[in-house]
């Protein structure tokens, strides 16, 4: 069968080369274009022409990274260009059948200036229950949202139809050797409880943070993403933090990040009250998931409750990883289950305070859940 | 349990030996290695361990014979695992009769004939020969073993079924380990160092050479295997190295005899732990013969070991306790010459944990002394006692190439005068000031910002640079930085006619930034590459890079604090040419921009309440009461010390922490951890000088501990880059100091050593080197060609088997490194040639890049967990070169290209055992075009590769 599809291909390779004198093959950047202005989520695409039958691969790459690569047409990916507009250097490298290889690259258009899109809303998670139980079906009138004790208006409230983004963030550090295999089992069984549209970003940190897959919401996908999932190196805990973080989807909608971490942060170069300081400015709903070390050593035990906390999400803390399918179960539905409130502060100034915020619900007695504050901007300066 | 050779049977089957054989060598060419065949084939045996390797028939056996016996072995022999599916797929194979089909042969030292006879004492069919040498542990020993053979040699053994027997039953690890030095010419041993060693060895064995059976006997089974791990580490040696080793030109004809029995205890004390029983492939990692092979020759191929003995008494004598000298200059300097047998006693007769420290100041006193004389003598030994107590700065000086011992000596005395300072806050002033200075101007130097021929000049000065009884430079290393320091290109206006800006603003900052970043090119250089063009600017992308990480928000630490002595000068002016409210008033300013008003970035310290008391005393004397004006100046000189310590810790770590989207916090709140370690009970105040380490304390975060210089390597990892996100497709396996060491490689490699036209004669040099490789067609011609790469024993008798039997594998069978000899035949290396080369300290404790030179890399094999199998391979640098040669991009473009060269090699190589060379050169021969091409796409966004855009329209050339 090898053999047959190797002959099919050279056959292919050989029809193509006799077309060759009337039309080469080509590779084009057709997406983004070279006078685009890029930022945030930017679409990625090329044509090969004359055919695209002997592609057997193209790689996407951005600033010299690998953003993707795609086996079959439409030969295109989403990646995400960032907040900042500025220049980019796209590059598409096409691997024919016979491994000659195409190529094509261009640069995005530069701004002139630094331009970063920044949204002045504030949003705000919540979980609303009554006697254990989720509060569903509520409107933005049935809350109230306080910041620094002054009322503030809610301008959007996004309910549980709106597709999740979730980041989910694994310890793969050496120590994880043992207890890997059902981690990532109960990884897969927590990403099958996803609904359609729902998109994971799956990280594996060590010393160093990997990423397995972003925002990736076909199943088959999400699932090949945990199989590379492997245990070695030490466990950098700040640093992987403040990453899912950074990870985390800029548009209003339901949000949450969880953390699985077995050990002690030996590797960070983020100090661990800068990284708590970021888990505070989060707009999404931490979950923190202590194993090992993580669950019996008081500082990391600790820590990683702070985390949660702050953001009004939960720390669990399993003495078994068969304990986990439960944990993740949990989370899901707590995910499944989240208002997400914003409002624009009526306090202007942009000084890097803390302000703390206060959510109600206007009737009936209620257990609320939500993050406790966030830093306002800093002042805006000169760049070098 | 595995079948062991057993000889009951023997006398049968020896009869059986002379019947002729279809495998095994050609009777013809009686010990040239013959040929096994591998059932079911080589792919298939790969496949069937998961070996992700490119396979080698050749090697096949050796290496997995290496990666099995590497531990150490079990009391019940159990097979191990890897060995164990490969015999199930062997058995499988056979069983199947796919043997038959297959054409896959392994090499076979000594007929297949022997090896039943004499080694399994039972005739074991050519098909299983392969599975039952795998099987017993001896027969794979003496298979490896064997292959270090010469075929005059295993000529001789093929007639010497009991030596073999002997061998195969009792002494086959003895016997691997002595076996680089077994040769036999005519009747007679060719012991190492020739016949002038023959009476030494003889008298150390008790058999004489023309006696090669006994003689052979004797060696292996004296003093548990040290005799014949001296002996074979003895034959790895060059022909002038062994001569001197043995003394054997010595006018006294008793001395090498004498030279050999020291020699001998040193092997035996270095490995009284070592039973070569259990674990043959395993070595010291230190030993005389690698001291040897490190120390630096003349023209003649001659050893170099400065000094004489009472110099190295005097080096030696409590050196990292003393700091004065015990012995006069004049004893020091009288001819007294130093004899290896007595250099090793010195260095390895101390206690263990003394000997790499001692290893390391002879290796330094090779590099950098001449024969001192009275009158250097005191500087010169300064200067090698420097590298034991002060090793941190050492390693710094000699990365920019200053080795003279009196500005080393210069430098280890204000390293013993920071030393002596008592009080702790003190002490990390001045330490970080001096450190951080000497960080700047290293650095400066390795990137071009600084002229080579300035940098003696600027180093003794800044040695030179005094501190207070209390250990305070008081403003003066801030005036030293104004003066030496200063980029040709600062700007003019921001400074005043005496070189101090008049408020705080970016000044020094600036001008560092620029000195770090190293000068353009002038003219630029211009490549073009997949249709667009490229101005190549190293400056710019480093100063692009420098400037993210200090951040938007400076605190223009080092800029203020020349300001700040500037208002301490000015009020210790005469009442009449000074404005108070003035300096007040600057004053001000200065700790704003500094933080200190509130206080923010310094918490932790006295210097916002010291700053607060200077602004108080200078408010009140402001007012009319002049009284304590005085008492403001001196604080103020400290305040600036304050500043320039701060600020030079900070840009050290700017420095380090590599590409700025990675570093997830900022560089002052990781100089902010810093830890100099002070209290470090026992070691005291030493510990600033030793090589900086990375981890944390008990509840602390991560952060350095020890010195700031060299902290750029220490953090190297950091500066690696990577060209994707995703976890790399198998787990890594290379050992963590080997990668340490291909990774401080990656920063010690600097752009203005790397010269096109030295990658020029580096790629030529290769490329004949495979020319003449390619045109090997017998075994003869691969035994010379073999000589003239100075391969070892096994490899020669494998090249040899390769050119004759598998030659597909010829074009891979030479690294690059051995490419590069060949090529260069036996010209000498110009030096300059090793900016080029991997990182040498492992090897040699130097901060330096070298190429290692025409040695066999199995003379560093088995010393596990030093990282010198990597500090021997530096085939991936080569073939950089010669990819960036063949694209046309600047040698410069290296150190980037390089950076994520590494880190793909530390993460994506197959490594399957401690010592798998092969297994790094098969990732570097992979390396192709389109894979380096990808690298260099990581540098088109913030440099060094810079788009040129078509016309004034800014819009981006495609």
């Amino acid at each position: 069968m090898k053999g047959l599809h190797a002959r099919l291909l050279s056959s292919i390779v050989a029809g193509w080369s006799a077309l060759g004198a009337a039309q080469a093959p080509a590779l084009r950047i057709t997406s983004p274009g070279p006078d685009t202005l890029v930022n945030g989520p930017t679409r990625l695409e090329v044509v090969v022409t004359p055919d695209a039958g002997v592609v057997q691969s193209v790689r996407f790459f951005a600033n010299g990274l690998l953003v993707c690569t795609v086996e079959r047409p439409p030969f295109k990916c989403m990646w995400d260009a960032g907040p900042v507009v500025r220049g980019h250097h796209v590059r598409v490298v096409a691997t024919l059948a016979g491994g000659r290889t195409l190529r094509d690259n261009l640069r995005t258009r530069e701004p002139g200036f630094t331009a970063a899109v920044q949204t002045a809303a504030v949003l705000v998670q919540v979980i609303v229950k009554h006697r254990g139980q989720f509060v569903t079906g509520l409107t933005k009138q049935d809350f109230e949202l306080f910041e620094d004790g002054a009322q503030q208006s809610i301008a959007t409230l996004v309910s549980e139809e709106v597709p999740l983004d979730l980041v989910l963030a694994i310890d793969i550090s050496g120590s994880m050797e043992s207890s890997l295999d059902e981690v990532k089992t109960a990884v897969r069984q927590l990403l099958s409880k996803l609904r359609p549209g729902d998109a994971t970003t799956l990280l594996g940190f060590n010393d160093t943070v990997f990423l397995a897959a972003e925002r990736e919401t076909d199943p088959e996908a999400r699932s090949a993403a945990v199989d590379l999932l492997m245990s070695w190196g030490g466990t950098a805990l700040y640093d992987a933090t403040v990453q899912a973080l950074a990870m985390v989807s800029r548009e209003q909608g339901r949000k949450g990040v969880i953390i699985f971490s077995d050990g002690d942060d030996r590797h960070s170069l983020t100090g661990r009250d800068a990284a708590m300081a970021r888990v505070q400015a989060s707009e999404a709903m931490l979950y923190a998931v202590g194993f090992g070390a993580g669950a019996t050593v008081p500082r990391l035990r600790s820590g990683l409750e702070e985390y949660a906390r702050s953001t009004g999400g939960l720390a669990f803390f399993p003495q078994r990883t068969q304990e986990l399918d439960g944990i993740f179960g949990t989370i899901i539905s707590e995910l499944s289950h989240q208002y997400v409130l914003s409002y624009t502060s009526t306090n202007l100034a942009h000084d890097g305070s803390w302000r703390n915020i206060d959510v109600k619900v206007r009737k009936g007695s209620y257990d609320i859940r939500a993050r406790r504050g966030y830093l306002a901007p800093g002042p805006v300066l000169a760049g070098r | 349990m595995p079948p062991r050779p057993t000889f009951l049977l023997l006398p049968v089957l020896l009869s059986l030996a002379g019947a002729g054989a279809v495998w095994g060598q050609n009777p013809e060419e009686r010990g040239r290695l013959g040929e096994m065949p591998l059932p079911g084939g080589l792919q298939a045996a790969l496949a069937a361990i998961d070996d992700p390797v490119p396979g080698d028939r050749a090697q096949f056996l050796v290496e997995l014979i290496r990666r099995t016996h590497q531990r150490i072995s079990e009391a019940d022999e159990r097979i191990d695992p890897v060995v164990g599916r490969l015999l199930a797929h062997l058995d499988r194979a056979t069983a199947d009769g796919k043997a038959a089909a297959t054409t896959d042969t392994l090499p076979l030292p000594l007929s297949a004939d022997v090896w039943s006879s004499a080694v399994f004492g039972r005739i074991v069919a050519p098909e299983r020969l392969a599975g039952a040498i795998l099987r017993s542990r001896n027969a794979s020993l003496l298979y490896a073993g064997l292959l270090s053979l010469d075929d005059e040699t295993r000529a001789w053994m093929e007639r010497q079924p009991d030596l073999v027997a002997d061998l195969a039953l009792r002494h086959a690890a003895a016997f691997l380990v002595a076996s680089p030095g077994i040769r036999l010419r005519g009747s007679a041993l060719d012991v190492p160092g020739g016949s002038a060693a023959e009476t030494a060895w003889q008298a150390l064995v008790g058999r004489r050479v023309n006696e090669p059976a006994a003689f052979i006997r004797a060696l292996l089974v004296q003093r548990e295997g040290k005799l014949a791990y001296f002996f074979g580490e003895m034959a790895r040696l060059t022909a002038p190295q062994a001569r001197f080793a043995l003394n054997l030109d010595a006018s006294d004809a008793r001395a090498p005899v004498a030279a050999a029995r020291r020699l001998l205890a040193v092997f035996e004390r270095i490995a009284v732990d070592w039973r070569i029983a259990d674990q043959p492939l395993r070595r010291p990692s230190i030993d005389p013969g690698t001291l040897l092979s490190e120390l630096r020759a003349d023209g003649e191929g001659e050893r170099q070991v400065p000094g004489t003995r009472a110099f190295w008494r005097a080096v030696l004598a409590d050196g990292w306790k003393s700091d004065g000298l015990e012995l006069a200059p004049q004893t020091i300097g009288r001819r007294d010459r130093v004899d290896f047998a007595w250099l090793c006693e010195q260095v390895f007769n101390a206690e263990p944990h003394e000997h790499q420290r001692r290893y390391r100041l002879v290796l330094f006193a090779s590099r950098a002394l001449t024969e001192p004389t009275p009158v250097t003598a005191v500087d010169a030994v300064e200067a090698v006692r420097a590298a034991g107590t002060y090793p941190a700065l050492v390693a710094a000086l000699e990365r920019a190439n200053l080795r003279d011992v009196g500005l080393v000596a210069g430098a280890a005395r204000r390293a013993a005068r920071l030393s002596r300072i008592t009080d702790e806050p003190n002490a990390v002033r001045a330490l970080a000031q001096f450190q951080g200075a000497l960080n700047i101007v290293i650095r400066a130097a390795s990137r071009g910002g600084l002229p080579p021929d300035t940098l003696p000049g600027i180093v003794s000065s800044l040695s030179a640079v005094e501190v207070s009884d209390r250990g305070d430079y008081e403003g003066r290393l801030v005036a030293w930085m104004g003066t030496h320091l200063r980029s040709p290109a600062a700007p003019v206006s921001s400074i005043d006619s005496s070189g101090i800006p008049d408020e705080p603003t970016d000044g020094m900052d600036e001008q560092l930034l620029r000195l770090l970043a190293g000068r353009p090119d002038d003219p630029p250089r211009v490549v073009e590459w997949e249709g667009n063009r490229y101005r190549v600017d190293l400056a710019q992308a480093e100063q692009r890079r420098l400037s993210r990480l200090i951040g938007e928000r400076t605190r223009a630490l080092l800029a203020s604090s020349p300001t700040l002595v500037a208002i301490a000068d000015a009020l210790s002016a005469p009442p009449a040419h000074r404005s108070i409210a003035r300096e007040a008033d600057r004053l001000e300013r200065v700790a704003r921009v500094a933080g200190l008003v509130d206080g923010s970035g310094w918490e932790g310290t006295d210097v916002p309440v010291r700053y607060r008391a200077a602004a108080d005393a200078l408010r009140r004397a402001g007012g009319g009461g002049t009284s304590g004006v005085d008492r403001v100046a001196p604080a103020l000189r400290l305040l600036a010390d304050d500043f320039l310590a701060r600020g030079l810790s900070e840009l050290s770590y700017v420095v380090a922490l590599g590409h700025h989207d990675m570093a997830w916090a900022p560089a002052r709140a990781i100089a902010g951890r810093h830890d100099f370690a002070l209290a470090t009970p026992a070691v005291g105040r030493l510990r600033p000088w030793g090589l900086p380490t990375t981890g944390i304390d008990k509840g602390e975060d991560w952060h350095v501990t020890g010195p700031l210089l060299g902290l750029d390597v220490t953090l190297a990892e950091l500066t690696l880059r990577r060209l994707s996100s995703k976890p790399p497709v198998r787990k890594p396996s290379l050992g963590p100091e080997d990668r340490r060491v291909l990774i401080d490689g990656a920063a010690l490699t600097s752009p203005v050593a790397l010269a096109d036209a030295d990658r020029r004669t580096l790629v030529g040099a290769i490329g004949r080197g495979r020319a003449r490789l390619s045109e090997v067609r017998t075994a003869r011609e691969a035994f010379a060609l073999a000589d003239a790469a100075r391969l070892s024993a096994s490899r020669r008798s494998l090249l040899a088997w390769v050119a004759t039997h598998d030659r597909d594998r010829m074009p891979v069978f030479l690294s690059l490194r051995e490419l590069l000899w060949l090529g260069l035949d036996w010209q000498p290396l110009d030096p300059r040639l090793d900016a080029w080369g991997v990182s040498a300290r492992p090897r040699t404790g130097c901060s330096c890049l070298q190429l290692f030179d025409r040695r066999q890399w199995e003379a560093i094999a088995g010393r596990w967990g030093s990282g010198l199998l990597a500090s021997a391979f530096p085939d991936l640098n080569l073939r950089l070169a010669e990819l960036l040669e063949d694209l046309g991009m600047p040698a410069p473009l290296l150190v980037p290209v390089l950076a994520a060269a590494t880190l793909d090699l530390v993460n994506s190589v197959a490594v399957r055992d401690r010592d798998d060379y092969r297994g790094l050169l098969e990732f570097v021969l992979a390396l192709d075009r389109e894979q380096v091409e990808q690298y260099l796409a990581l540098l088109t966004t913030d440099g060094p590769l810079v788009p040129i855009v078509d016309g004034a329209s800014g819009e981006a050339s495609r």
